[in-house]
């Protein structure tokens, strides 16, 4: 068993140490609102680098309670996909086990579990192996950026490290051309309603509508 | 937000995700989900994504911000095009952080 999660852990390292410098920034992000334990509290438990991001963010914008977990849930609407289409690998799994690995289903954890259970046999405990690595570094890189993000100079352009970031994840997250054209109405969109609705209602509303289009767009284009 | 609020927040926000973890693991080892549910799945990222950085962009102080002294929207177009050129985190932060605080001090 500990050979296996070892296994799952060592071929996730990579790319958990590809990830720590968005945990770093979100830890710097955070540390401009939240106390350390608070963000760390959110990686332990959220445990889910895009939508920590924006949470924390909309929670530096000084938005309110209920428009910052609708876009939390909204942002993490993609894990029911992956742990939808990771289910059926686990089936040999006791099911005492699936809070765990609940857990530790994130981007990463699946790519390159799915990755291994297609080339090989399937194992969960490689999974949690995957995920624990994904876990571990993702902590340290919480506390590295709360600890040493606020002690850096004003002038580096840090207030655009936030803008930056949401471009990078915007084009690794719209791979396909309806996805791109789905999100570019929803930026519009949002920027229409903004007389109308608060900043992050308008942004919940763009982001429903905009994908409902996408979707009805899709059917109306290819009938099944 | 008052401390005891934001670690309610945090709570509340952990306790949605983490049923969207594990629901799909409990519920769908014999059902799948019907395929405009995929779709629907697949398109909200980008969306939210997408409305988050047009009002960070657009937006300065509660107003349309649709002008060339607007730094927030002139550093954006070499930190899209290295994103996308690149698709690489550290390369995209760091044009994105060297070209805002460098037009910042070219236009104030």
């Amino acid at each position: 068993m500990f050979a296996r999660i070892g296994r799952g852990f060592k071929a996730t390292l990579p790319v958990a140490l590809g990830v720590m410098p968005f945990g770093v920034a979100f830890g710097a992000v955070a540390g401009l609102r939240m106390a350390w334990w608070q963000a760390q509290l959110m990686s332990l438990t959220l445990f889910a680098g895009t939508a920590q991001f924006i949470t924390a963010s909309m929670i530096v914008d000084g938005a309110a309670y209920l428009p910052i977990l609708i876009t939390g849930t909204l942002i993490n609407m993609r894990l029911i996909l992956l742990s939808a289409a990771l289910t059926p690998y686990l089936k040999k799994a006791h099911r005492g086990l699936y809070p765990l690995m609940a857990q530790l289903l994130t981007d990463e954890s699946f790519a390159v579990s799915l990755a291994e259970f297609e080339r090989g046999k399937p194992d969960h405990y490689y999974f949690i192996g995957s995920g624990l690595a994904i876990y571990v570094l993702w902590q340290l890189a919480t506390l590295i950026g709360h600890t040493f993000g606020s002690n850096l100079p004003a002038g580096l352009g840090l207030e655009y490290a936030l803008a930056a970031t949401l471009m990078y994840l915007l084009i690794m997250l719209t791979r396909t051309r309806r996805s791109a054209v789905a999100a570019l109405f929803a930026g519009l969109l949002t920027l229409a309603l903004y007389p109308l609705l608060s900043n992050t209602w308008s942004a919940v509303t763009a982001t429903f509508i905009a994908a409902t289009l996408g979707v009805l767009w899709n059917r109306w284009r290819s009938p099944s | 937000m008052e401390p005891m609020a934001l670690t309610l927040l945090i709570l509340s926000l952990a306790a949605a995700t983490y049923l969207l973890r594990l629901l799909p693991m409990i519920t769908l080892s014999r059902t799948e989900l019907p395929a405009w549910a995929r779709d629907w799945l697949g398109l909200v990222p980008g969306a939210v994504l997408a409305a988050s950085l047009f009002q960070t962009l657009f937006i300065q102080d509660g107003h349309y911000a649709l002008t060339w002294r607007n730094v927030y929207l002139l550093a954006a177009v070499p930190t899209f095009l290295v994103a996308w050129r690149t698709r690489n985190m550290i390369w995209t932060m760091l044009t994105g952080m060297v070209s805002f605080a460098l037009l910042q001090r070219l236009i104030f």
